[in-house]
């Protein structure tokens, strides 16, 4: 009874672990950090920014020399 | 330094979130935006990407008071002597000298630091992006940080990465990054004004660490006794180092803004120090001639810089190329009786003759021949 009550303990610890992180990155509360530290969503949402903006100038090419 | 891949520069690494202080706060609560929105066009309006150049005392201040209150003050925040210095140079008239410092403000203000910009990205100046997934970095790294925007001098300089130039003895043999002299106490300042960057507080002198050299049994004692008070260290143990000529600022057709260097050299010159003052009290130190012409601003307006011979275009530097053995100090003869290492008034450009006559060393100024020694 004792081995299952501590292991049933050590499960809800690792449960609650688990879950804390995948809460603020899944859980729509936090859709930056969910965003930002998800490859998954990051690369699409970065590639469309690109598309966006591909062939606009960023800054002057007539710079010359050292700074 | 290789640039970031988009990507890259805002990857957040998760082990952010493990960061028991800066993790637990709230991206929006410092970046704005708005986290609960799913669709990423709409969940940046308003987004700040660095809220510390905005306002550094509402983001960082609350943990940080006493080192966001002083480093407001501090020569990458303010970049005080470029205004100084223009200023100085630009004409009295109103009109212009307000052109004077729009142009100012557009080109010698896109250098300046923020906390962030060292603590947790890469300066703005060289495209920022995170360091290391917005873990925040107590020390900045030295390539991506410091030589990112001190790169065509100090890094060129100490990594020895000029032409024929070897790196300097600092790094060379101990591998000494720049923290090991320029320390946060340095660069977050102490709270007042700093007329220029020998004029702050807590910076490094070569004694700090050197403290022994004139003791009577060290190495050159004599020599260090003799000269501590006539030169500057660098003038005796720096190398050839970069000095540039007309530089020009405008706006291209599509409104960014550039500028021209004309010219860029590795030279060396030993002139008379006019910034006297009791932590610089040597007669002679090394100088470096800076960017500025007379013209640099006369895309914006003609003649914004009358009284451009109001300031020396050479200036006491300290170059970050430190050798034991050095050209100048093989042998006296080299500097006493020689004016190969001077700036004597012929190496002088014409049209810069008055600007820099007080640094020039004219030959009865220059280190008489010491008998009996070569």
């Amino acid at each position: 009874m004792d081995t299952v009550l501590r292991c049933s303990g050590l499960f809800l610890a690792l449960a609650v672990l688990l879950a804390v992180p995948a809460a603020r990155a899944d859980g729509g509360e936090n859709q930056c950090f969910a965003c930002h530290s998800t490859p998954s969503r990051l690369i699409p949402a970065v590639r469309e920014v690109l598309r966006a903006t591909a062939g606009m100038p960023t800054g002057s090419a007539e710079t010359a020399g050292e700074g | 330094m290789e640039p970031l891949a988009l990507h890259e520069k805002i990857f957040v690494d998760p082990a952010f979130l493990q960061d028991e202080n800066h993790g637990q706060i709230a991206c929006q609560d410092c970046h704005g935006g708005d986290p609960a929105d799913s669709d990423w066009p709409t969940a940046h309006a308003g987004v700040v990407k660095d809220p510390t150049i905005r306002d550094a005392k509402a983001v960082c201040g609350e943990c940080h008071p006493e080192i966001v209150e002083s480093s407001a003050t501090s020569l990458h925040v303010t970049l005080a002597p470029f205004a100084r210095m223009i200023d100085a140079r630009a004409t009295a008239e109103p009109d212009v000298r307000t052109e004077v410092t729009a142009a100012r403000k557009a080109h010698c203000g896109q250098c300046h630091a923020s906390c962030g910009q060292c603590h947790v990205g890469r300066p703005a100046y060289v495209g920022g992006g995170f360091l290391a997934g917005h873990l925040f970095q107590k020390t900045p790294p030295m390539r991506e940080v410091c030589t990112a925007c001190h790169g065509s001098r100090v890094e060129n300089e100490y990594f020895g990465k000029n032409p024929g130039a070897p790196p300097d003895v600092h790094w060379r043999k101990r591998f000494m990054r720049c923290v090991a002299c320029h320390g946060g106490q340095e660069m977050h300042g102490d709270g007042r004004q700093p007329m220029g960057r020998y004029d702050v507080r807590n910076a490094p002198a070569c004694l700090d660490c050197h403290k022994g050299i004139m003791e009577a049994d060290a190495p050159n004692a004599e020599q260090h006794l003799a000269h501590m008070y006539r030169v500057s260290c660098q003038a005796c143990h720096s190398v050839a180092y970069k000095n540039c000529y007309n530089c020009h600022f405008a706006l291209d057709r599509n409104g960014f803004k550039y500028f021209k260097n004309e010219r860029s050299e590795l030279g060396f010159a030993i002139g008379r120090n006019h910034q006297l003052s009791k932590d610089r009290l040597q007669d002679f130190v090394v100088l470096r001639h800076v960017p500025i012409a007379r013209d640099s601003f006369s895309f914006y307006v003609e003649n914004g810089l009358e009284r451009f011979d109001a300031l020396p275009t050479w200036k006491e530097a300290t170059p970050h190329n430190i050798q034991r053995r050095t050209p100048q100090n093989a042998q006296c003869s080299n500097c006493h009786g020689s004016k190969k290492f001077f700036l004597t008034p012929d190496r002088i450009a014409a049209g810069e003759a008055k600007a820099n006559a007080p640094m020039a060393v004219t030959p009865e100024l220059l280190p008489a021949v010491v008998e009996g020694k070569q």
